[in-house]
């Protein structure tokens, strides 16, 4: 029997936006603290200016936007939606599964090379893409409960160790003119631009689940911040993957060390993230060939293929792709305006008819 | 396509002279011995009393339907006076039906009832006098409990009927019978509370029955495969039950329950992952013990798949996370073992699952004798060879005994016990990580009848979260009225 249920909650969608920050924690470095929040601040900031347009367009339609581009422009704008979002998914896909192999490759599997990682990442990655979006938001209960689970360890233990003096107000630096080029902004402009093909299984309470997690996200990810550098000190800057390090250090006296909680954390959450991203390109494509069954099978597989050949040629394409941003202008902004204006056009043709 | 040879029989009309009746149904039946054909004359007429000896009650068909056939007095009596007279003023059983197909005769002939033809009359009268040996209610087998009913199902179908009716005397408890596959005519029952579930689903159900195609049916695990979802899970999402209790507590939710003839193995559907942590005893308990016993089983569900995989992967690829003293001693341990911890945990996990299946199939007088070999044999003289190491016979003795908690997921937690002890060993934190991922991916993917499988955790449902997350006291329990139909992100029915 074919799965009924569509039901995509807001706090399910909170939750994944998250999920993007939080792998965006795991690997990244920061070099400064004030620079780092003044990051974080910023691409919230940019992210829910963004964001408005979907917000807007999916309140008042249900569906996804190449959904209601399609209903009211016809289906070969919509296959051209479509086609921009599946070619901005699966480079993102691609790039999220390569950082993240590459962090579990140097920390917790060695003498492995990344690649390696990349496709046992990406096998699992295939799986979870294939049984579609509404099973990869389903998985954030489990990500939520792994999260308070493993909050709840470091501070029962590791509480002693951060001494409330180390956490000082640190002075914002100046928005930098390329926020884009790193940071937080792509893995959230990712995030919400998913938004856009997940509503298609949403009800109206969830499109506030994309404010609800961009308010998560700014508050988590200034607080971890705080606490890396409180937790490292100087030493912060000199970590490729401070947060890592800094649980690790944190928890020294700890009989048992309780970074594999994180790392654990860090591979569901990448891997939700990731799969989210090739789910909705596999939707996405479904609207190009509504016959294909089991889209995501093959977004997810062109996700890590992508991502393979670029860590072992070492070419950046698919981080310039995330890392632009052009791509998420396009598709939060433009096609969500060309979708309103379609509705728009339509309804006042549809007027001028019955007059 | 013409019907094979022995199903031509269904459709053949009964003829109206009882010779020639009796010669189809020999030619039918073949020159089988537990067929029992005894002519007789009522009021003149000549009739012939029919059925299978050791399916009726020789006491009730001698008492009940022969002698007041051969007492009966009627004047001027021809057939169908004495059919007539037959069906209306005389009541020989309480289950009573006419027949006129051979098919449905044989049927009921089958299923325990004795059939009387009349010479002249084109129709047989069959009177339930079942007298088959059936095993009396016990308690069951693989459902313990301590403070509950210790009544479970038995293999009759209409037994199984009343013992829930008998807990549920309510009109709108409906039971629906009829035969299914194509030789064994298994009866089944589907059970449901009307103003509960849906009809549309009741009715999904009844036609996914009726249109197997399966030769016979000899237990709930035929069925099952036909009325579990489409997608491909490890994760079921039909469960079994013995247990009237539970069955009734099933209904009451809005579910929809199967009863098999030839099994005391209820099928109910649709279920949830959650359900496999609640037992009966958790509404008999006290709320603060039961909630305690219910996260004692969560523990045991992460301990008996993971446990031994984490200690592998620990072991072998970040001795860093365990604390050194704790690290000195397995070192010591592990030193004497020959093999690789990986393959360490598959051998002891193979010779378990050997022990195991030998104890199941062994006779209940010989099966204590395999423990105690078993355990000499595994527990003892393989650590003192030096085959294997005490550290790791202790935490496959932890796993196993917590699955132990858990035996309806006892399948599902053998395999991913292998897989992340393989996953470990090969691959570390990162395997298990990555292993732990796709079992969280099926759980969530798995979905029957509308009903997402991972409900009422995601999608979240605050409201059912009251029997899973907690025990509630059955004043609050007792009274919500809760369906699986209002769990959020349910798509049952109509």
């Amino acid at each position: 029997m074919k799965n009924k249920s569509r039901y995509i909650s807001a706090g399910q969608t909170a939750v994944m936006i998250s999920a993007f920050a939080l792998t965006f924690l795991t690997t990244a470095a920061f070099d400064d603290c004030g620079a780092a929040l003044s990051d974080a601040l910023s691409a919230v900031l940019l992210t829910a200016l963004l964001a408005v347009p979907v917000a807007a367009v999916t309140s008042r339609y249900k569906g996804s936007i190449t959904d209601i581009i399609g209903k009211f422009a016809g289906r070969s704008s919509a296959v051209i939606a479509a086609v921009l979002y599946i070619l901005y998914f699966i480079p993102c896909a691609a790039h999220l599964i390569r950082v993240h192999s590459i962090f579990a490759a140097e920390r917790y599997f060695d003498g492995v090379r990344p690649y390696v990682c990349i496709i046992l990442t990406g096998l699992v990655c295939i799986y979870i893409s294939g049984t579609g979006v509404e099973t990869v938001c389903r998985m954030s209960t489990m990500l939520l409960g792994l999260t308070v689970l493993t909050l709840g360890a470091f501070a029962l233990f590791s509480a002693d160790d951060i001494s409330m003096p180390q956490i000082t107000p640190y002075p914002l630096k100046p928005i930098p003119a390329d926020i884009s080029s790193a940071g937080l902004f792509p893995f959230l402009a990712a995030a919400v631009t998913s938004m856009c093909i997940v509503s298609g299984g949403a009800e109206e309470r969830t499109r506030k689940g994309i404010y609800t997690g961009i308010a998560a996200v700014l508050a988590g990810v200034c607080a971890v911040i705080l606490l890396i550098f409180a937790v490292l000190g100087d030493f912060a800057p000199l970590s490729s993957f401070p947060l890592s390090d800094a649980v690790i250090y944190a928890s020294r006296d700890m009989p048992f060390r309780p970074d594999g909680l994180l790392f654990t954390l860090s591979v569901l959450s990448s891997l939700c993230a990731a799969s989210l991203l090739c789910a909705c390109a596999g939707k996405a494509l479904g609207t190009i060939f509504p016959r294909l069954k089991g889209a995501g099978v093959y977004t997810s597989a062109a996700a890590v293929i992508f991502s393979a050949v670029c860590e072992v040629t070492h070419i950046s394409a698919a981080e310039e792709i995330f890392s632009s941003i052009i791509y998420p202008v396009v598709l939060l902004g433009l096609v969500p305006l060309a979708a309103v204006g379609a509705a728009a056009f339509a309804g006042r043709k549809k007027a001028v008819k019955v007059q | 396509m013409e019907k094979p040879a022995a199903f031509r029989h269904e459709e053949l009309p009964l003829k109206a002279a009882l010779k020639e009746n009796i010669e189809d149904l020999k030619t039918i039946l073949g020159e089988t011995s537990d067929l029992l054909i005894d002519p007789i004359t009522v009021c003149g007429v000549s009739c012939a009393l029919i059925c299978f000896e050791g399916m009726t009650s020789g006491f009730d068909v001698f008492r009940t339907v022969a002698v007041p056939l051969m007492e009966l007095d009627i004047e001027n009596a021809d057939s169908a006076a004495l059919f007539r007279h037959i069906r209306s003023s005389m009541i020989l059983s309480v289950d009573t039906g006419e027949e006129q197909r051979w098919g449905n005769i044989i049927r009921r002939l089958m299923s325990g009832f004795a059939v009387i033809l009349i010479d002249g009359i084109s129709t047989a009268i069959a009177f339930g006098v079942q007298g088959y040996a059936v095993r009396g209610i016990e308690e069951p087998s693989s459902e313990g409990n301590i403070m509950g009913s210790h009544e479970g199902f038995v293999e009759t179908v209409r037994t199984n009927m009343s013992l829930i009716r008998r807990r549920m005397k309510t009109p709108l408890l409906r039971f629906s019978l009829f035969p299914i596959s194509k030789r064994s005519r298994t009866d089944v029952i589907v059970c449901y509370m009307a103003d509960r579930v849906p009809r549309s689903l009741v009715d999904d159900v009844i036609k996914r029955l009726k249109g197997l195609k399966l030769e016979t049916i000899l237990g709930s695990g035929y069925i099952a495969p036909f009325l579990d979802g489409g997608r491909a899970s490890v994760f079921s999402g039909i469960s079994t039950t013995e247990r009237p209790d539970v069955m009734c507590a099933k209904l009451l939710e809005g579910r929809v329950g199967v009863l098999i003839d030839g099994t005391p193995f209820a099928i109910v559907l649709p279920c949830l992952f959650a359900e496999n942590f609640q037992t009966l005893d958790d509404y008999n308990f006290r709320p603060f013990y039961a909630v305690f016993l219910r996260y004692i089983r969560y523990i045991a569900f992460f301990l008996g798949v993971f446990f031994p995989g984490i200690y592998v992967a620990a072991a072998l690829f970040h001795p860093g996370m365990i604390s050194a003293p704790l690290m000195m001693n397995l070192a010591r341990a592990e030193e004497k073992a020959p093999l690789n911890l990986m393959w360490e945990a598959v051998i002891i996990f193979i010779f378990y699952e050997i022990i195991r299946e030998a104890g199941i199939r062994l006779p209940k007088s010989v099966g204590g004798a395999v423990s105690i070999v078993g355990g000499l044999i595994i527990g003892d003289a393989a650590v003192s060879a030096g085959v294997i190491s005490e550290p790791m016979l202790l935490v496959s003795a932890i796993s196993v005994t917590a699955s132990f908690v858990l035996p309806s997921l006892n399948q599902q937690i053998t395999v991913f016990r292998l897989a992340a002890v393989l996953a470990g060993g090969a691959c570390g934190l990162f395997g298990i990580s990555l292993l732990g991922a796709f079992i969280l991916a099926n759980i969530c993917a798995a979905e029957n009848y509308g009903l997402p499988y991972m409900s009422p955790l995601s999608p979240f449902s605050p409201n059912a979260m009251g029997d899973v997350a907690v025990r509630l006291g059955f004043k609050k329990l007792g009274t919500r009225g809760f369906t699986i139909e209002k769990l959020t992100g349910a798509d049952i029915g109509d």
